[in-house]
């Protein structure tokens, strides 16, 4: 037993010695009067950015890699283990988080007094306009935030105008995730997609996200897919899809940001332009 | 040394080891605030459930009389998930609630465990494992199925997967603690029918030992501590399974002397490891559970090489 304590007490000791050599230089800074905000969504994160609340960003988490500037402000864990010395650490006036994915921590938060607002996260491009409002009416910035959706919005109708020059709607199929994760319709990758002029595959289902059979995949027979995580290469690969329309014509998108389709920010737009370009280029060749 | 000097050496390092790892944490030596109202209901949630996972590990194991018995044998972990899922799906978040709901459904899947495995008024101890197991597999079957068809929803029972002493309110913490330590005070008051019903159950019966009734008070006294620590940290194994065996290598089989020592031990190994997995990558959080293993297991190797009845029970 006396080895097991001493043990254990070295381990201990070896601890505060490895945490006082690798402690970078977290200063406790103290609370001014400026705004201090710690986003625990990458999405807000971008969000506030677009806002031009960078400067007033503390911590973010580690997720949060989207603008550049983002990778460099202090790290609080991830989004589903944030961490609550770090937060508290860091005197945030304003934490905001993504109502799907902390709620334990949030409960926490506010116990100590740390004022949190919970977003709602978005299904919808809709629910991504009120969003982008609701973040901005939350700093005070309730104009800039009418002009990023004023933005998106003319630009989301550029991209549909343009989709009705389409003949006809060519299906797809959205892989978001290995083995063979989609989307349906209540989704905004699903509409984003739609808008463009495709018709998802997996529309039919009243859900955000599905793991659906490669069998459902290859019986629906999709003209084009749309991967962010396998490459074209991988894909036509795998067993029986070389039935499938998209591989036979080659018409396969890989290598796709999936932070466009997938943070539902302002940022979604820009992936609705991305995709149609390269969408369009495939159904003419 | 006489058992009851090892015990008190061990309660010595126990607070000891509480107290260095009050300095430990992700953001170093922290200042006031942080350490009272972050880190101490963590290293205290530690203690609870560190005590509560090895008393309960060491109660299985005596009165299933299988080494490999943990105190999430029958099944508790994918009830308590279970639990917690359905409350997401009809959208309840409330921290609270989701903890009755997690406390609720263990102590309802170990009352199922129970009555299945009860025939004639006897529960053998094979079908009493068999239907824990049974049972576990059938919620954790339930949970997997509705986490793939409800995708998003359930995200946030990810936590009752991957355990973590993070989340603890002090409220939750409270009521676990003393769940815990009710738990752990009437297992004391069986040690000695539990060190006879370890040397099986008929010759307890020839001993005076009222089988059935003791086994049933020990079994639902275990659950309970097991539910009390899955509901507030989600499933840290190994520490249940593990401690008992090492507390039998230093002071005996006893159980007078196992079960305080267990309880020990098992808030010593989870403190150390809660401290590792805060300390060694910040602010990024280590799973406590894949430590306590890391830590746990070459000392157990250790254990069985130079000690022999490190194995017995």
């Amino acid at each position: 037993m006396k080895k097991l304590l001493l043990v254990l007490f070295l381990l201990m000791a070896g601890l505060l010695i490895y945490q006082l050599l690798v402690r970078r230089g977290t200063k406790t800074l103290p609370s001014g009067r400026g705004e201090r905000i710690i986003s625990l969504s990458p999405t807000l994160t971008e969000v506030l950015f677009a806002l031009g609340e960078g400067e007033q960003i503390v911590g973010v988490t580690r997720y949060c890699t989207y603008p550049p500037e983002a990778k460099s402000k202090e790290k609080v864990g991830d989004f589903l283990n944030p961490d609550l010395e770090k937060i508290t650490q860091l005197r945030p006036d304003l934490v905001l988080a993504e109502r799907w994915s902390s709620t334990k921590i949030v409960n926490r938060l506010r116990g100590m007094g740390i004022s949190v607002v919970e977003i709602p996260s978005p299904q919808s491009i809709h629910e991504i306009y009120e969003a982008i409002q609701t973040v901005g009416e939350d700093i005070g910035k309730s104009e800039q935030a009418r002009a990023i959706v004023a933005d998106m919005q003319r630009r989301v109708d550029i991209v549909t105008r343009r989709a009705a020059n389409l003949s006809r709607q060519p299906s797809i199929y959205i892989e978001i995730d290995l083995p063979s994760w989609t989307v349906g319709r209540a989704s905004y990758t699903h509409q984003a997609v739609t808008l463009c002029g495709a018709r998802n595959i997996f529309g039919d289902v009243e859900k955000a996200a599905l793991l659906v059979s490669r069998e459902a995949i290859i019986q629906r027979n999709p003209e084009v897919i749309l991967s962010f995580e396998a490459s074209a290469d991988q894909i036509r690969r795998r067993p029986g899809w070389g039935e499938i329309s998209a591989v036979r014509h080659g018409r396969i998108i890989d290598h796709f940001d999936r932070d466009l389709f997938s943070r539902g920010n302002q940022r979604l737009v820009e992936g609705m332009e991305k995709f149609q370009v390269r969408f369009e280029a495939l159904m003419r060749e | 040394m006489r058992p009851a000097q090892r015990l008190f050496w061990l309660l010595l390092a126990t607070l000891a080891i509480g107290g260095i790892s009050l300095l430990l944490g992700a953001v170093g030596i922290p200042d006031w605030n942080i350490l009272v109202t972050v880190r101490l209901p963590r290293i205290i949630l530690g203690l609870v459930v560190g005590m509560g996972l090895a008393s309960s590990g060491t109660v299985f194991q005596g009165i299933l009389r299988n080494p490999l018995a943990d105190p999430f044998i029958l099944g508790t972990t994918g009830a308590a998930t279970a639990g917690v899922m359905l409350a997401n799906l009809f959208g309840i978040h409330n921290y609270y609630f989701l903890y009755c709901m997690a406390l609720g459904f263990a102590l309802l899947s170990i009352a199922l465990v129970y009555r299945i495995a009860l025939i004639d008024g006897k529960s053998p101890i094979q079908t009493l494992v068999l239907a824990g197991v049974i049972v576990g597999l059938f919620f954790n079957s339930l949970v997997f199925i509705v986490f793939s068809v409800f995708y998003r929803e359930s995200f946030n029972v990810l936590f009752y997967l991957l355990g973590t002493l993070a989340g603890g309110d002090s409220v939750l913490i409270t009521v676990s603690g003393i769940l815990t330590i009710a738990g752990f005070g009437v297992s004391w008051l069986f040690a000695r029918e539990l060190n006879v019903l370890t040397q099986g159950e008929e010759a307890a019966l020839h001993l005076g030992v009222e089988v059935e009734s003791v086994k049933r008070i020990l079994f639902v006294t275990a659950s309970t501590m097991a539910a009390a620590c899955v509901a507030v940290a989600g499933m840290i194994g190994f520490v249940g399974l593990i401690v008992p065996h090492m507390m039998r290598a230093i002071i005996g089989a006893d159980h007078r002397y196992l079960l305080p020592a267990s309880a020990l031990g098992g808030a010593v190994l989870l403190m150390v490891t809660d401290a590792m997995a805060r300390t060694l990558a910040p602010p990024t959080e280590i799973p406590v559970g894949a430590l306590t293993a890391l830590l746990g297991a070459p000392y157990f190797i250790y254990l069985l090489h130079t000690r022999q009845q490190a194995g017995e029970f």
